[in-house]
């Protein structure tokens, strides 16, 4: 083995820096989607339809506080369009004031205050539902608290509270506070998104390094095609022990890369995933990366099949993946070699299918 | 000493070899003749282990072909048409990356001494930098780090200058003198095959090259 390390590291010489920079790209090529889709997406306001039904100027004060937050793009809709907007994927979400939400305000009637809509592409819905909760949250506070300052003045005309009274009362108060509830409705058989959540870091991770395993094994099929290579049947090494061996150095590189970025995104980002997961889709990786190399001889041809293997991939993840649920074709998900990793699974199918693949190769090759 | 005995090889339909039968003694220089699509090259790589007959036996030093392939492999020093070199790294690093994969460990100095044999001296020159006689010399001296006993080569000195065609043909004369070393090679030069061999083997119907060698005086097997 250390002949081979050495032999890679002569061969490798100039390509050393540009492979260990490739084995850096999963990880910080990840931190940066991940911020750009966490952090600067933050920037732009989510459109968000308001229906007011009510006259009243205390709900119009109400949007108006509303609108004044950064996130939230207000758009003023109609009651009766508010599903079909959500539907049409035009907004956000939407919130319908009615007319009796005055009415229950004041009167500190808390359940059904709002009806929202919204759908499983309402990404922002949950930022959205908090904040709007919060503004009407604020004024019903108010109102409560003034109900029960003049309910503690009639009170004292009688009779004289004492402390404790007035304490309870207050801890009825915060307690209340945070009881707002909601009605909320969706549409068709889609799930809802209960609550907006941050981007799956392993599942971006685990795209961008599918890519760098396949770019990086160009190396072997770039090595294999080389005339040099005819000299291996003349040494302690066939051509196939060659190759795994180099196929071994690269992945205990890969598997090093791996770990970093499983720790950092562990305890960095505080998303979990289990390491054996981790490990098994790699296994996959490698395999993958290895099949398209024997059966690819032309360096370009490999790196325009990785390329598509890779858009498939995307399009499996994001769009397919979602759409066969819904057409409850679950199973076809599984055409996806990330599909079990992006559940948390143990990549199993794709590997055992890929070693088949391998086996009949060199049953064939031996033939 | 090599035993060829019917040996017979076809590609598909077309029939390359038929019934070749040679015996090679040790520190013997055989040239393989014949024109273009004869069989030369497909009989040097049948020797060379890397095709295997569709008919006849073949022995070396009393080892079968067919049973002891690993064995023979180690015996062989196989030198393809081809510049089969790393043309990115240096001549010293070529000739070390082979002998990381070889069966007998060499030295750095007495790897030096096997490309000063070939009055090859620039260690640490990249091969691209090499010229083509040189890159022949190297692509020779790799195939010696393992002191092989059965020299093949497929048309080593084509293409290069005739001052480094010499020093190759002087390096395998001396190998079968000094070292009792098998040569076997194949060349559309005859003048080098009619001064370096001892005897050749004529490929092919073409009667050319038989009675160009017959009237050197070439013992023709």
């Amino acid at each position: 083995m250390k002949n081979m390390i050495d032999i890679r590291l002569m061969l490798s010489k100039k390509r050393l820096i540009g492979l260990f920079v490739w084995l850096t790209v999963p990880t910080l090529l990840t931190m940066g989607i991940f911020y750009i889709f966490n952090d600067v997406t933050d920037d732009f306001s989510v459109p968000v339809g308001i229906a007011n039904d009510s006259d009243e100027e205390e709900v119009e004060s109400i949007i108006q506080e509303i609108g004044d937050n950064n996130l939230i793009n207000v758009r003023m809709i109609e009651a009766d369009e508010a599903g079909r907007l959500v539907e049409q994927h035009e907004l956000d979400s939407t919130f319908v004031f009615d007319e009796q939400f005055y009415d229950n305000l004041e009167n500190l009637r808390r359940t059904n205050m709002i009806e929202s809509h919204y759908s499983n592409r309402s990404l922002a819905y949950g930022a959205i539902k908090e904040s709007v909760g919060a503004v009407v949250q604020e004024r019903y506070g108010l109102y409560y608290a003034k109900n029960m300052i003049n309910q503690v003045e009639e009170e004292n005309d009688a009779e004289q509270s004492d402390l404790e009274t007035v304490d309870t009362l207050i801890n009825d108060l915060i307690d209340r506070f945070n009881l707002l509830e909601y009605e909320y409705s969706y549409y068709g058989d889609i799930t809802p998104v209960s609550d907006h959540e941050d981007m799956n870091i392993f599942l971006i991770w685990s795209i961008v390094t599918f890519f760098v395993t396949l770019f990086i094994f160009e190396l072997i099929v770039s090595e294999r095609r080389q005339k040099v290579m005819q000299r291996l049947a003349f040494t302690r090494y066939n051509m196939t022990k060659y190759f795994l061996y180099q196929v071994s150095i690269l992945t205990i590189l890969l598997v090093v890369s791996d770990l970093i970025a499983w720790f950092v995104f562990e305890f960095f980002y505080e998303q979990s995933i289990s390491i054996l997961t981790v490990l098994s889709v790699r296994l996959m990786m490698i395999l993958f990366a290895y099949v398209l190399a024997v059966l690819i001889k032309n360096v370009y041809t490999y790196l325009l099949v990785s390329l598509f293997v890779i858009i498939a991939i995307i399009i499996f993840t994001f769009v397919l993946n979602p759409l066969f649920v819904t057409m409850d074709l679950g199973y076809l998900n599984h055409l996806n070699p990330l599909y079990q990793f992006i559940n948390e699974e143990i990549t199993v199918y794709w590997s055992v299918g890929l070693l088949v693949i391998i086996a009949l190769f060199w049953r064939v090759r031996h033939a | 000493m090599l035993k060829v005995d019917n040996v017979s090889f076809s590609y598909r339909t077309k029939k390359v070899l038929d019934n070749v039968s040679i015996e090679i003694e040790d520190g013997e220089i055989i040239g393989l003749v014949g024109e273009n699509g004869a069989g030369k090259t497909t009989f040097l790589n049948i020797l060379a282990t890397l095709l295997k007959p569709r008919k006849g036996t073949i022995t070396y030093n009393d080892m079968k072909y067919k049973s002891k392939k690993s064995a023979i492999r180690k015996q062989i020093g196989y030198v393809p048409q081809d510049i089969a070199l790393w043309e990115d790294l240096t001549v010293m690093e070529n000739m070390l990356f082979f002998e990381k994969l070889s069966w007998v460990k060499k030295s750095e100095k007495e790897l030096k001494d096997i490309l000063l044999d070939m009055q090859l001296d620039r260690f640490d020159s990249k091969v691209k930098e090499l010229s083509g006689g040189m890159k022949r010399k190297l692509n020779l001296a790799i195939s010696l780090i393992h002191d092989p006993s059965l020299l093949l080569l497929d048309e080593p000195t084509v293409g290069i200058d005739l001052k480094s065609k010499i020093e190759i043909n002087d390096i395998l004369d001396y190998m079968s003198e000094e070292e009792n070393m098998t040569v076997i090679y194949t060349s559309h030069d005859m003048d080098e095959i009619t001064q370096l061999c001892d005897r050749t083997i004529v490929f092919g119907q073409d009667p050319f090259y038989r009675e160009l060698l017959e009237r050197e005086g070439m013992p023709i097997s």
